[in-house]
C-alpha cells in the first residue's frame, strides 16, 4: 500500500483538485484506491458528493474508539473509496498534540488498511502544522503543486528545509497559464535547479473550476479535456516513481 | 475493499428479471444501457487458483480487455484483488508483466499453463439509486449469459447500508426462496456439465465401502487409468510439463499397486499388464528427465560464475533439442494402438474372472497391511545394509523402495486411521527428499558428461564451454558426495523406534 499526499504550505494552489483527480485516475486504472479527505474544508468529499461527517469526529478516530475503516464510504466509481472530512478536523492539531507519539498517530490509523488498498491518497490541509508532521511520518510520497510564481519558490525552500530528509518529494506545476511569460520563466528556473519536478503541467483550465458544479472529477465529465489528460499523465508519472 | 460482498440472487426466468427491472425503476432506480462483455475464465488444469479461493478471468468489451484476479464469491465491479490491461489471455503466469497480479498468480500456478475453463457473452444492466446529493447509494446488476438463469446482484456501496437493505428486500420479494446464486465460475462450469476443482486433487482413493481386495484393486486401477486418460492429451501437447509429471506418477502408482498384487492375479494376466506398464514408464522417463534438467537450468547456472553463464547456452539448446526428439517419440507411443490396448487391458481386469485368484476375495485391509509390511521391511533392511562402500545404485534402489511404500500408503490410506497414515507418510517425506536430491545429482553428473561429449563431437562448443561444463560436473560431484555423507544421518531419522512402532500399529492384525 503506497501512501501519497498532496500537500502545500500555501492554500489555493490546486492541491485538492489534484488529490481528487489523481485518486480518480488511480482507480480508473483499477488500482484499489482510498482518498482520505483530511482538510476540514471538505472540498474533496464535496466533489465526490459525500457528506463531510465522520461519526465521533477526529477525536473518535485518534482515540481508537472508531477505526478509520468505519468512516470509509464508497464513491460512485469502482475501486475508489473515500474517508470524508469532518469539521472537527479544524482542531486536529490540538487533538494530535494531546496524544503520545504525537507525530505517529496518522500512521497508526492507516495500518489496519494495509492489504485492502493499493494506494491511499491524502488531501491534507495547508500549513506546516502538527498534522503536516504526522503526514510526513506516514506517507511514502509527498506531491506538491506549485503555481509558477516567485512566492512558490520561497515556500518550496521552507518545505525542503523542514522535511530533510522526510518522504520522497515530487513537485508539479499547477494552474499554469501558458500565455504568461513569468510562468514559463519560473518553471524553467525551478526545473533547472531542483530534482523531483514532474514533467506534467496542470493548466489553469475551466474544466477544473467546473468540478464544483459537476461535483465530479474532471475525467468523469470531461474525459477528453486537456485537464483530464494532464491529470492522467500526472498519475502515470507519480505511479512510476 | 474486500468488505463489500455482493449479494447475488438467482432469478428463475427472464420473466422474473423483467419483473424485477420494473420494480427497481418504480422504486427510483435508474438503469444504464446494457453492456456486452465477453468473459473467459482461466485456471490451471488442476484448478490451482480455484483451490486457493481465487478466480482468474479476462473481460473483453468494445474498448478494452482486462485480466482480473478476484476472490471466489466477490465478482462485483471494483471487487477484484488486482487487474491489468492485457489483450490476450496468458498461457503461463510467466507471461504476465511483473506486478501484484503476476506475482499472486505465479505463486499459485507455477509452471502450469492456463486453460479456458469457460466462456460467456454476458449482458449486464446496471440499476443505480442515488440520494439527495445525486450520490449513488446502491447498485443492482442484472446479469444474463452466465448459465441458463439470469442473476440479480446487489452491490452495496460502503457506508450506505440502509439503501442496500431496502434493495435486498425488493430482490428477495421477486426472486422468492431460490436463494443465493453461486459464483459465475461455478455457474459456467455447471452449464458445461463440470464441477470446479474436479481435477487435480491429491490422490485420496476412498476404499471404505469395498469388501474384498479385488474390489479395492479394481477401484484403484479405475482411478489411475482415468488419470492416464485425462493427462494424455496434455502430455502429448507437451507445453505444460506437469501433465507428463501427473501421467508418470499415475503409471508408477499403477505399477506399484499391480506389482504388490501379484498374489491376487493369475501369473500370465499379471505379467502382461506389468510388462506393458514398464514399457510405458520407460517411454516417459527421458522426457521427464529432460524437463527437469531444463526447468532447473537457471538454478544450475547459478552454480558457476556469472561471467561464464553464456558458456552453457549450447548445452541448454542441446537439451531443448533432445527433449523435442524424445517428446515426439513419447507422443507417438501415446497415440499408438499399444497404449490404447494397455488402457483396455487394465480397465478390463476387474471383469475377467479368470485372472483373479480365490484369495482376491479376502479382506482389502489384510491385503494392504501385508503389502505395506513387506514394503516397509524391505526399505528398512535395504537402508540398513547401505554402507560407505555401497554403490550409487543401492541408494537408487532404496529410493524406489521408498516410493513404492509411499504409493501403497496413499492408495490404501482410507482403510486405516488417518492420523496413523499421516504419521507414517510424514516420516517418509524427509528420506524421499534426500534420496531424490542424491539421484538428481548422480543423474546430472552422468548426463552432463555425455552431453558435453556430444557437443564436442558435433563441434558445437569450444574449450571454454567444455571447461565450464566440466566445472559444473565437479561441483555437482561435490554435492553428490555431501549428500552421500549425510545419508546415514538422514536414514537414522527415519529408522527410529517411534517410526517402527507406528508401522507396527498400522499393519497389526485387528
Amino acid at each position: 500500500m503506497r501512501v501519497v499526499s498532496t500537500y502545500s504550505i500555501k492554500g489555493g494552489v490546486g492541491k485538492t483538485a489534484a488529490a481528487v483527480n489523481l485518486a480518480y485516475m488511480a482507480a480508473h486504472r483499477r488500482g484499489r484506491t482510498l482518498l482520505w479527505d483530511l482538510d476540514p474544508q471538505g472540498a474533496a468529499s464535496f466533489y465526490y458528493r459525500i457528506k463531510s461527517k465522520v461519526k465521533g469526529g477526529g477525536e473518535g478516530l485518534l482515540s481508537g474508539r472508531r477505526p478509520l475503516e468505519s468512516a470509509i464510504k464508497g464513491t460512485d466509481f469502482p475501486f475508489l473509496d473515500l474517508v470524508p472530512s469532518d469539521f472537527s478536523y479544524r482542531h486536529l492539531d490540538l487533538l494530535l498534540d494531546r496524544r503520545k507519539k504525537r507525530t505517529r498517530s496518522l500512521r497508526r490509523l492507516l495500518k489496519p488498511l494495509r492489504g485492502q488498498y493499493d494506494t491511499v491518497i491524502i488531501d491534507s490541509p495547508p500549513g506546516l502544522t502538527l498534522v503536516a508532521e504526522n503526514l510526513f511520518d506516514t506517507i511514502d510520497t509527498l506531491v506538491v503543486p506549485l503555481i509558477p510564481t516567485t512566492l512558490s519558490v520561497r515556500t518550496l525552500d521552507q518545505l525542503e528545509n523542514f522535511l530533510d530528509p522526510g518522504p520522497s518529494l515530487l513537485m508539479f506545476f499547477s494552474m499554469v497559464d501558458g500565455r504568461k511569460k513569468l510562468h514559463h520563466d519560473v518553471m524553467d528556473d525551478i526545473r533547472g535547479s531542483r530534482r523531483g519536478v514532474l514533467d506534467t503541467v496542470i493548466p489553469a483550465a475551466t474544466e477544473v473550476e467546473l468540478m464544483g458544479v459537476n461535483r465530479a472529477p474532471v475525467g468523469e465529465f470531461a474525459p477528453g479535456s486537456g485537464a483530464a489528460q494532464a491529470y492522467a499523465s500526472l498519475w502515470s508519472e507519480i505511479a512510476s516513481r | 475493499m474486500a468488505h463489500r460482498q455482493p449479494e447475488p440472487v438467482r432469478l428463475e426466468s427472464a420473466d422474473l428479471a423483467e419483473r424485477l427491472a420494473e420494480l427497481l425503476v418504480a422504486d427510483g432506480f435508474v438503469p444504464s444501457p446494457p453492456s456486452v462483455i465477453d468473459r473467459v475464465w482461466l485456471d490451471t488444469f488442476d484448478w490451482r487458483l480455484w483451490r486457493a479461493g481465487l478466480v482468474l478471468e479476462q473481460d473483453h468489451d468494445e474498448l478494452s480487455s482486462w485480466l482480473r484476479v478476484r476472490h471466489l464469491g466477490a465478482w462485483g465491479p471494483g471487487e477484484s484483488v488486482a487487474e491489468l490491461e492485457l489483450d490476450e489471455p496468458p498461457l503461463f503466469a510467466d507471461d504476465l508483466p511483473s506486478g501484484p497480479l503476476g506475482k499472486m498468480v505465479e505463486d499459485l500456478a507455477g509452471v502450469r499453463t492456463f486453460r479456458e475453463v469457460g466462456e460467456a457473452e454476458i449482458i449486464e444492466t446496471s440499476y443505480v439509486r442515488r440520494n439527495a446529493d445525486e450520490k449513488i447509494v446502491v447498485r443492482v446488476l442484472l446479469e444474463q449469459g452466465v448459465g441458463p438463469e439470469p442473476v440479480a446482484i446487489l452491490l452495496p456501496v460502503r457506508g450506505y447500508e440502509k439503501a442496500a437493505r431496502r434493495a435486498m428486500n425488493l430482490l428477495v420479494a421477486v426472486a422468492g426462496p431460490e436463494g443465493p446464486a453461486p459464483d459465475p465460475l461455478v455457474r459456467i462450469a455447471h452449464a458445461a456439465g463440470r464441477e470446479p476443482g474436479d481435477r487435480g486433487a491429491a490422490f485420496r482413493p476412498e476404499l471404505g465401502s469395498v469388501d474384498t481386495a479385488r474390489e479395492a484393486l479394481a477401484s484403484l486401477l479405475e482411478l489411475l487409468v482415468h488419470e492416464l486418460v485425462v493427462n494424455r492429451d496434455g502430455t502429448v501437447e507437451g507445453v505444460d510439463i506437469e501433465f507428463l509429471h501427473d501421467f508418470r506418477i499415475a503409471v508408477r502408482r499403477l505399477r506399484t499397486i499391480l506389482e504388490s498384487s501379484r498374489r491376487l492375479l493369475d501369473r500370465d494376466g499379471w505379467r502382461e499388464v506389468t510388462r506393458e506398464l514398464r514399457w510405458l514408464g520407460r517411454m516417459t522417463s527421458p522426457v521427464r528427465d529432460l524437463d527437469v534438467q531444463i526447468l532447473e537450468f537457471d538454478r544450475l547456472r547459478t552454480r558457476i560464475p556469472k561471467a561464464r553463464h553464456t558458456h552453457l547456452d549450447a548445452l541448454f539448446d542441446l537439451l531443448v533439442e533432445r527433449r523435442e526428439e524424445v517428446h515426439a517419440e513419447l507422443g507417438e507411443a501415446l497415440r499408438s494402438d499399444r497404449f490404447a490396448q494397455l488402457l483396455v487391458t487394465v480397465g478390463q481386469l476387474d471383469a475377467r474372472d479368470e485372472v483373479w485368484k480365490r484369495r482376491a476375495t479376502g479382506s482389502p485391509s489384510r491385503h494392504a497391511q501385508r503389502e505395506i509390511r513387506r514394503a516397509y521391511h524391505r526399505l528398512v533392511d535395504r537402508g540398513r545394509a547401505i554402507t560407505e562402500d555401497s554403490p550409487d545404485s543401492a541408494l537408487h534402489d532404496l529410493r524406489k523402495d521408498a516410493k513404492r511404500l509411499r504409493y501403497l500408503l496413499e492408495a490404501y490410506a482410507s482403510l486405516f486411521p488417518p492420523k496413523l497414515v499421516k504419521m507414517c507418510i510424514g516420516e517418509m517425506k524427509g528420506l524421499q527428499k534426500h534420496l531424490g536430491r542424491y539421484q538428481d545429482a548422480c543423474y546430472q553428473i552422468i548426463d552432463l558428461g555425455s552431453r558435453g561429449r556430444e557437443l564436442v563431437a558435433a563441434g558445437r562448443v569450444g574449450t571454454d564451454e567444455l571447461l565450464t561444463i566440466g566445472g559444473l560436473v565437479e561441483d555437482l560431484d561435490r554435492r553428490r558426495h555431501q549428500l552421500r555423507t549425510q545419508f546415514p544421518r538422514r536414514f537414522a531419522a527415519f529408522d527410529t523406534d517411534a517410526n517402527h512402532k507406528a508401522y507396527e500399529r498400522l499393519v497389526a492384525k485387528p
